[in-house]
């Protein structure tokens, strides 16, 4: 038990750096052709920490690292939490059965759930300004669907060996 | 960090009305303008971090020998020559024009004031054409304060924190700004399409004198942004007899991820109405 502590701080460090570079690389200033396939990085990596450690990251963390890039962008205050929100609310429910899906199965609920996150981002633009749907919105969760397995092993690599050499 | 107290389905309901509820205070109030303005400087880490991208160019610049450097400098020196001998002809011109203006006894438009501001992050979202500028409440930044690039109109800022403020540019869907076309002097109104760089005039009937490669500039109607700035060229001119409109595309003057450096515009003071104020607040 005395172990414990400083271990758990210490992982608890590892979630807030991952975030920390999920919103860096949002903010990077990407060529106009890939405008449209930039994935959302801090929704790929809220949902690996929902799958992997459900007892630190779920709901109320989404929705505060989703009101935090909302601050930081100047975006409407609650619409990146909400989403965020919605995302960790699934992805924590359902955090058994998704992982024991093989890699490819987890790509496609990646796919559906940023393509969920896009519509409804899409949507309150929509209310808002009046954008016109095109499909063009949608290569971001494509995107996000073929990187997942990416983040999936490195963060995988990161997490499972601090945990073994904590145990 | 601790969920495992509340089912997570209460605790969504729960964050689900407390969003709708700041989505809509904060579109419909300025309650949060101070949470604005804490944003701009919670950006300052991330900035840094994001920074290291913009010196990969300077730093491959180093590499290269002096030749690439040499003719730079040399481009540059060609472009200030011309731009200085065409600046005398337009000295004598602005001062011909004042003439001619107190002769007929109208107002005098003196020129507008600058302050230049360095790009900080190009876009904020896909869906909308935002970007961050440094600067802010700190230098008298308000908001709808026009925003222009050294090739033209940029857009106008819609948001305000201490030391960063947001840019709305021309091809944002919600963005409309008065143009007129230089050629021949037709008025209308440019909307943004949501495509990088390229916005369109929905509002010109069939006949409307228009053609390809004409240049549209700002014509101040409005009151908002000063008359004669570049805007973009017309690329497209379609002429569909069974719509009431002209379908014209207008590709922008500014290249918004192509260029570093923003000017903002403070009119002169007994311009309009409200710019006797904002000129006031910018406290030099």
């Amino acid at each position: 038990m005395a172990n414990d502590k400083p271990v758990a701080h210490r992982s608890d460090a590892v979630i807030i750096i991952s975030f920390f570079i999920a919103i860096v690389l949002t903010m990077l200033t990407y060529p106009d052709s890939m405008r449209y396939m930039i994935p959302n990085w801090v929704l790929l990596v809220l949902f690996y920490w929902c799958l992997v450690a459900p007892d630190r990251v779920g709901v109320f963390t989404g929705w505060s690292v989703g009101l935090f890039v909302d601050i930081l962008n100047f975006t409407v205050l609650g619409q990146h939490a909400l989403t965020q929100a919605l995302v960790a609310l699934i992805a924590v429910s359902a955090a058994r059965k998704i992982l024991a899906y093989p890699l490819w199965q987890q790509c496609f609920i990646v796919l559906a759930l940023s393509g969920l996150a896009t519509g409804f981002q899409f949507w309150v633009y929509h209310l808002a300004y009046g954008n016109e749907f095109t499909l063009v919105y949608w290569q971001s969760a494509v995107m996000a669907a073929l990187i997942w397995p990416l983040i999936r092993i490195l963060l995988d690599r990161i997490w499972y060996r601090r945990s073994r050499r904590s145990a | 960090m601790n969920n495992t107290r509340i089912n997570p389905f209460y605790q969504f309901c729960l964050l689900l009305v407390l969003s709708i509820g700041l989505m809509i205070l904060d579109n419909k109030t300025s309650l949060f303008q101070p949470v604005k303005t804490i944003g701009s400087i919670v950006r300052r880490p991330f900035e840094l971090v994001v920074g290291i991208q913009d010196l990969i160019p300077e730093i491959a610049e180093e590499y290269y020998d002096g030749s690439v450097l040499r003719e730079k400098h040399e481009r540059l020196e060609k472009d200030m020559a011309v731009l200085r001998a065409r600046l005398q002809r337009y000295d004598a011109i602005k001062a011909e024009n004042e003439r001619l203006g107190r002769l007929l006894s109208a107002s005098v438009e003196s020129s507008d004031e600058f302050l230049l501001a360095n790009i900080v992050t190009s876009n904020i979202e896909p869906f909308n054409h935002k970007i961050v500028i440094d600067r802010g409440l700190e230098s008298g930044v308000f908001a709808g304060q026009p925003a222009v690039s050294p090739d033209g109109v940029l857009g106008q800022i819609i948001e305000v924190g201490y030391r960063r403020s947001v840019v709305m540019l021309l091809s944002d869907v919600g963005h409309g700004l008065p143009v007129q076309v230089l050629r021949n002097g037709l008025l209308t109104i440019a909307v943004g399409t949501g495509k990088p760089d390229e916005i369109r005039l929905p509002y010109l009937e069939l006949e409307a004198d228009l053609r390809m490669h004409d240049l549209l500039v700002t014509s101040g109607m409005g009151n908002r942004f000063p008359a004669g700035y570049h805007v973009g060229t017309v690329t497209e001119v379609l002429k569909d007899t069974s719509q009431p409109f002209l379908n014209v595309t207008v590709k922008t003057s500014t290249r918004a991820n192509y260029t570093k450096d923003v000017l903002l515009l403070w009119r002169p003071v007994g311009q309009g109405p409200g710019d006797r104020q904002e000129a006031n607040t910018r406290g030099e």
